[in-house]
């Protein structure tokens, strides 16, 4: 008995140990992070003035109307979208914008998207030239209408989001490409202003991303949002702020510092030149949008070209959030498998290395440390708050403080993306909103955080299964 | 283990402060923006009869006056923005008078004042002010703030500034020269901004493609982009062997548009030229000009590696009547058997398909009956050969 309890004894003390060893390696990492966030948060705050001045004293409607803007060709992956399809792309059609082409390619969509395409447009196979720059699955056609001069249909195998982007690049003509995804709707100036950011600087500039802002509960007319209004469900109020969050306190920041590791899928317009030259996008993954932009950083840092990938937070697109729990879940599910595959296919060969500068030293470490191994610290973290508790190895009042600290040092850069919405974009009309908003980025710590480190890690569980579908998707009509 | 739980308490408070200033920023700003909302849609209504007065009266002799009322800062920031929208729509007398009322109600001024003394950011806000009401007292001090600015945004609003106010080509020539030291290659931003300036553009563009400097010959050719004065065929001609592949590329487009005839040395040139762009435009113009000289130039094009070029060699000879028609055909007859011929074969009978369905117009009705004749007879086809008549 006796030498049961010195074992017990024995381990209990080396538990001791080690969970102090933890707390000690915790307490770092989170000091860290909150370093890292916040550096970047200032950055996005410093940098919302300069942007401001330039969305402020720009003219884009006259802009618009220039025909010195760069030529750009859309491409709109479609993998069953009969039914938004007519509506995004009519939209796009609208677009304020000179000289433009839209290449929608269908990926073997099971339903009737193609059919639709056809009908509606009333297009007939074309044989244009092709270019062979990038391989891709096999093209069922090219379609056309002479009537609609701007618009081209590819229909092709399925080969996924990936394989449809390098058939479009492959047929388009213009040396800016811009991928926005087929259940999402450009601003009709968005593109005028993404492309301002471009012309300041054409040498450099190798992509540009837009903002991604959620459009449930909005009314969509014509192709068109016309009443923004915040979310009424629980699901898209929540990515709301947390969308906000990510485009206006991250993006802004990290591209002050030439560092932004993704241009959302939603909508980005890029060099097609640069994006051949790195062997376009990569097939047979989620991650794609991560994969081009950590590429085009390393092909350019390799070769010492001087470069930039910029972001735009006035171009707006308007995308639809999922608003059930299941396809919430499938969706980050299948970002954390791009996100890990990304960092275990590129990401580990350049992160800590001075030759890629910024992104090297700073970005991948960043996304290494504490995005894609996140969810393992979390759940650890976890587990040794349990250990000091049985333990009693902390008091109740220590455990409130640092919860406390941890709150709110997450809290303000909430409330830091709200500053730098309001202040330089205030889309939002009401007062009510506002509240809303408030509301929300507080409510995303009681739960809807940790489950999304749940669900990253159930992504990280697939990867590891080799689980490679894109998971459950369900589309509806813009105006529910 | 050792915490300091009094330093965690100390950074908790800093970090309730911190929250508590934003989300009262955030308000402020909210409540303050609603305000102004609120204020604007007052004098929305205040301003509706003096708007009416303004756009009646805005094509006559007489001065536009100032409004009867006193205005409070708020207005007169509303104002201003109504007359920059109606300074940038308008030309002409319209936008003098509106110009000469921004005189009158003291915004000029006030803005030049705030130029020369405010800080930054309320320099760039005078500037871009300043640009919209295009006063040209303000040039000298924009230039000066233009020398001294870095790379971002702002640079462009107040060359834009600049290139609006600009009294004469020398001010614009001086933007460009400032702007042109961090040149990033944004010719076609610096020219959309020249485009603003009221002086003879295309004068200035031509004088710039005649300069030794590459920067500014890349920037004339931007702007002559869409320019077919035959005057700057000859400068562009001499650019066609210039270094920088760009510059010819461009220099031969231009030359293209403006040219109404194409010698066939020019041509020869052209066709030889390594860009296949080069050779498919130069195909394109001789197709437009209806050279129906070059039938054989434009037949060996039909051989050209590039199958743009091929495409391009054969849609110009269905416009160079029937010896262009003749000469497709007999070429495409030759290759029968390679990519080239494989293509022309293609597209001649693509042709005919969609000309048999055009032939209510009669330009396309000869085209179609020469097609078909001249296909079915070079392709050895049995078939009766009919024309529709």
């Amino acid at each position: 008995m006796r030498m049961l309890e010195y074992y017990l004894q024995q381990a209990a003390n080396f538990m001791r140990e080690f969970l102090l060893g933890y707390g000690y390696f915790a307490m770092y990492y989170a000091l860290a992070i909150t370093f890292v966030y916040f550096l970047i948060f200032g950055l996005s705050i410093r940098h919302t003035f300069p942007l401001q001045r330039g969305i402020r004293y720009n003219r884009v409607r006259k802009l618009s109307g220039s025909e010195h803007l760069p030529p750009v060709s859309l491409l709109v992956p479609a993998y069953n979208e009969e039914l938004m399809i007519k509506e995004n792309v009519r939209s796009l059609l609208a677009l304020n914008y000179p000289e433009y082409e839209v290449i929608v390619v269908n990926d073997g969509s099971k339903d009737d998207t193609a059919r639709i395409m056809i009908d509606e447009f009333r297009l007939k196979e074309i044989k244009p030239f092709v270019a062979d720059r990038i391989k891709t699955e096999k093209i069922r056609g090219y379609y056309h209408n002479p009537e609609y001069p701007n618009l081209y249909f590819i229909d092709k195998e399925n080969g996924g989001k990936a394989d449809s982007l390098n058939a479009g690049i492959n047929l388009s003509r213009h040396p800016l490409i811009s991928t926005i995804d087929a259940d999402s709707l450009l601003e009709k100036d968005a593109l005028t202003r993404i492309a301002r950011v471009y012309m300041e600087n054409p040498e450099e500039t190798v992509a540009v991303g837009g903002n991604v802002r959620i459009v449930n509960s909005c009314t969509v007319e014509d192709g068109m949002v016309k009443n923004i209004r915040f979310p009424k469900q629980w699901w898209p109020a929540l990515q709301n702020v947390e969308y906000m969050k990510a485009f206006l306190g991250g993006r802004i920041g990290w591209s002050a510092v030439n560092g932004l590791i993704i241009i959302s899928g939603a909508f980005g317009v890029f060099q097609k030149d640069k994006v051949i030259a790195v062997g376009g996008y990569r097939g047979g993954y989620p991650g794609e949008d991560m994969n081009i932009v950590i590429k085009l950083h390393r092909y350019c840092l390799e070769n010492k070209i001087p470069y930039r990938v910029g972001f735009c937070p006035d171009a707006v697109c308007w995308t639809q959030a999922p608003d059930t729990y299941r396809i919430l879940s499938s969706q980050r599910m299948r970002w954390g498998r791009g996100n890990l595959k990304n960092m275990i296919e590129e990401g580990i060969h350049m992160a800590f290395r001075p030759r890629y500068k910024v992104f090297g030293l700073l970005t991948l470490p960043y996304n290494i440390l504490f995005e894609t191994l996140n969810p393992y610290f979390r759940l650890s973290g976890l587990l040794a708050m349990i250990g000091y508790w049985l333990l009693n190895m902390s008091d109740w009042r220590t455990v409130a403080v640092f919860l406390l600290v941890n709150f709110f040092s997450c809290f303000i850069l909430s409330l830091g993306a709200l500053y730098i919405e309001e202040k330089a974009f205030s889309r939002y009309p009401k007062l009510s909103d506002l509240n809303k908003m408030m509301l929300y980025s507080f409510l995303m710590f009681l739960g809807y955080r940790q489950v999304g480190v749940l669900w990253r890690f159930l992504g990280h569980v697939d990867f590891f299964r080799n689980n490679n579908t894109w998971g459950t998707m369900v589309r509806t009509n813009f105006n529910k | 283990m050792y915490i300091n739980i009094e330093v965690a308490i100390k950074f908790l408070y800093a970090l309730l402060v911190l929250n508590v200033g934003f989300a009262v920023a955030v308000y402020a700003m909210k409540i303050r923006k609603l305000g102004r909302v609120r204020t604007e849609r007052r004098f929305e209504v205040k301003l509706k009869d003096y708007l009416t007065y303004i756009l009646v009266h805005i094509e006559g002799n007489e001065p536009l006056n100032a409004p009867p009322f006193a205005l409070n800062k708020a207005e007169r920031q509303a104002i201003q923005e109504r007359l920059n929208d109606m300074i940038e729509n308008f030309t002409g007398t319209a936008r003098d008078k509106c110009m000469e009322l921004c005189n009158r109600l003291g915004l000029a001024q006030a803005h030049l004042d705030r130029l020369n003394k405010g800080s930054y950011s309320v320099k760039i806000d005078a500037a871009y002010h300043l640009g919209c009401m295009r006063v040209r007292e303000a040039v000298p001090a924009l230039l000066q703030l233009l020398e001294t600015h870095k790379l971002n945004s702002s640079l462009f609003v107040i060359a834009r500034s600049v290139a609006k106010c600009a009294r004469d080509e020398r001010d614009v020539n001086e933007m460009v020269r400032i702007v042109l030291r961090h040149n990033k290659g944004f010719y076609d931003l610096l020219v959309d901004m020249i485009k603003e300036a009221d002086i003879d553009h295309g004068a200035l563009f031509a004088e710039f493609i005649q300069r030794d400097s590459h920067e500014f010959v890349k920037i004339g050719l931007c702007g002559l982009k869409d320019y077919t004065d035959p005057t700057v065929a000859s400068a562009a001609y001499r650019l066609i062997d210039s270094p920088d592949g760009a510059i010819q590329s461009k220099a031969a487009e231009i030359y293209l548009k403006s040219v109404h005839f194409i010698p066939r040395n020019v041509v020869q040139k052209l066709l030889r030229h390594p860009t296949d762009e080069v050779r498919v435009l130069a195909l394109q113009a001789i197709a437009d000009l209806r050279l129906a000289t070059y039938v054989d130039v434009m037949g060996n094009a039909l051989r050209d590696e590039s199958i743009r070029v091929c495409d391009a060699g054969a849609k110009g000879l269905l416009l160079l009547g029937e010896g262009g028609i003749a000469e497709l055909c007999g070429v495409a007859a030759e290759a029968r058997g390679s990519r080239q011929g494989e293509y022309l074969r293609m597209l001649i009978e693509e042709q005919i398909q969609s000309l048999s369905s055009q032939l209510h117009d009669l330009d396309r009705l000869t085209r179609y009956n020469s097609l078909v004749y001249h296909y079915e007879k070079t392709f050895g086809k049995r078939n009766r050969i009919y024309r529709v008549v």
